[in-house]
């Protein structure tokens, strides 16, 4: 196997592990970027997510000059990545000076910057659209077809991975809340029993010096149910 | 008759919007749990969910039978809820009388059949690759479900979910079981809160201890715990 395809199939590897306890969602768009220019043979890329809204923010570049340009794209609203991300559609611009017309001020600052192509890849699955890769080199038409497909294809294992992480974190949240809802219920009950026993009273009066605790003490009645049950706590008549 | 998936979607919804139509209410998760029933053609069903330790709670019920019986699970530490719990797929035991079912569930099996149920479909409530509970529906005769009814019926556990979590992310649960969250089931958990401190043990062994005095003594859990509570009967250190 050629070093290409060995890191290669490290990348694909790399960005597929995204179910894990401590993703670093920046970190892994720091490898994807990086692996990128190492894989390309690109000059830099770029990385940009939309927000619950649908707004989009730059989260990774592997070079500071790459970084300020797609600052650019997104404070004047104008390029290829926007227009990438908006139309889920790759934006392939092999040569700057012939997009002048498109994007006006976009095209000024990459040349300026020593960009002469720009590529926008999507970063989708199925109906929903994540965010853009944005590849840029130094010379025309520095990605050819198989470059632009294996670009794809890098982009497309990453959205799996942070989809699938999201929908996991999201699952996970939900699971809590519910859980959460019925076991301290069951908590409190439980606390007013042990609660009662220790201070020979009735259920009833328990709650209420459990409470009345709570309330002076500032604190919540979960926290103090919870503390008595570890009896962690002791609660005077 | 073979439904397009957004159809039967649609369909469940709104036979749960015309139930809460009928009392002038929101949908809730009880509406949820009754359509489930429908589908599968049970005669009454109750809720059970995870909460975290390990024995899941009874959470609501459509009838005085079907509460006994998820109670009863919960007593007995066996049954077609806590199967779903730790297995995360449906149960389905079409023929209650049958010897796979008195092999499964010794004690509660006999104790449905004496409450006149023939078969039981136990619905996972899933929310990703974790199993929040169940939907056991109790049913009057023997047999398997259609294919259509069990996809209507998962639609419903579905439902469970999306209604148990408010729109703005607060869990509406919360209020389902402020309703539902009957002195039976309080009295439990008091009662295992009695026991600990009596004992001087934790939670989870005080409602074992609890469990099994009422087996031991064929009572009912929530009756023992009402004694408990009263405290007619109490737990000592063996001297």
């Amino acid at each position: 196997m050629t070093d290409l395809a060995a890191d290669l199939r490290e990348t694909f590897v790399q960005l597929a592990d995204t179910l894990v306890d401590d993703f670093d969602l920046v970190e892994f768009l720091d490898v994807l970027a990086y692996r990128c220019v190492e894989l390309l043979g690109v000059h830099s890329a770029g990385l940009v997510l939309a927000d619950p809204r649908g707004s989009l923010t730059l989260v990774a570049a592997s070079d500071e000059q790459t970084r300020l340009l797609e600052l650019f794209q997104l404070r004047n609203s104008e390029g290829p990545c926007l227009d990438c991300y908006q139309d889920a559609e790759p934006r392939a611009c092999p040569d700057l000076v012939r997009v002048r017309g498109k994007w006006p001020k976009f095209a000024q600052e990459a040349e300026n910057a020593g960009f002469r192509s720009v590529y926008a890849l999507p970063m989708r699955l199925r109906e929903e659209v994540i965010g853009a890769l944005n590849l840029f080199g130094t010379r025309p038409a520095l990605l050819d077809d198989e470059g632009l497909r294996l670009a794809q294809a890098l982009a497309d294992v990453a959205t799996i991975g942070i989809v699938h992480h999201r929908l996991l974190r999201r699952q996970e949240n939900i699971t809590a809340q519910l859980q959460t809802a019925l076991n301290s219920r069951v908590i409190i009950e439980q606390a007013k029993g042990v609660l009662a026993e220790r201070l020979r009273v009735s259920v009833g009066d328990a709650f209420g010096v459990l409470r009345a605790y709570a309330r002076s003490n500032n604190r919540k009645i979960l926290a103090v149910a919870k503390e008595i049950i570890d009896r962690t706590v002791d609660i005077p008549r | 008759m073979m439904f397009h998936r957004h159809d039967r979607a649609a369909l469940v919804w709104s036979k749960m919007r015309f139930l809460a139509s009928e009392t002038d209410s929101a949908v809730t998760v009880e509406h949820a749990c009754v359509v489930c029933g429908e589908a599968l053609e049970a005669a009454g069903v109750g809720l059970t969910l995870a909460i975290g330790t390990s024995l899941p709670e009874p959470v609501l019920a459509t009838d005085a039978r079907s509460r006994g019986l998820e109670e009863l699970q919960f007593t007995l530490g066996e049954g077609p809820a806590l199967d779903v719990s730790r297995g995360g797929m449906l149960v389905a035991i079409t023929d209650v009388t049958s010897s796979e079912a008195t092999l499964r569930w010794p004690v509660f099996a006999p104790e449905a059949i004496d409450g006149g149920v023939k078969s039981i479909i136990a619905v996972p409530i899933q929310v990703g690759a974790i199993t929040l509970g169940a939907v056991d529906c109790y049913r009057e005769f023997a047999g398997f479900p259609s294919r259509e009814s069990l996809a209507k019926a998962f639609v419903c556990a579905e439902a469970v979910i999306t209604l148990a979590l408010a729109e703005n992310g607060g869990p509406v649960l919360g209020e389902v079981i402020d309703r539902e969250f009957t002195e039976h089931r309080a009295r439990v958990h008091q009662a295992a809160g009695v026991v600990s401190a009596q004992l001087e043990i934790g939670l989870p062994d005080a409602l074992a201890r609890l469990r099994a005095y009422a087996y031991a003594n064929d009572r009912k859990l929530d009756e023992v715990a009402e004694d408990v509570v009263r405290r007619r009967v109490t737990f000592r250190h063996e001297p």
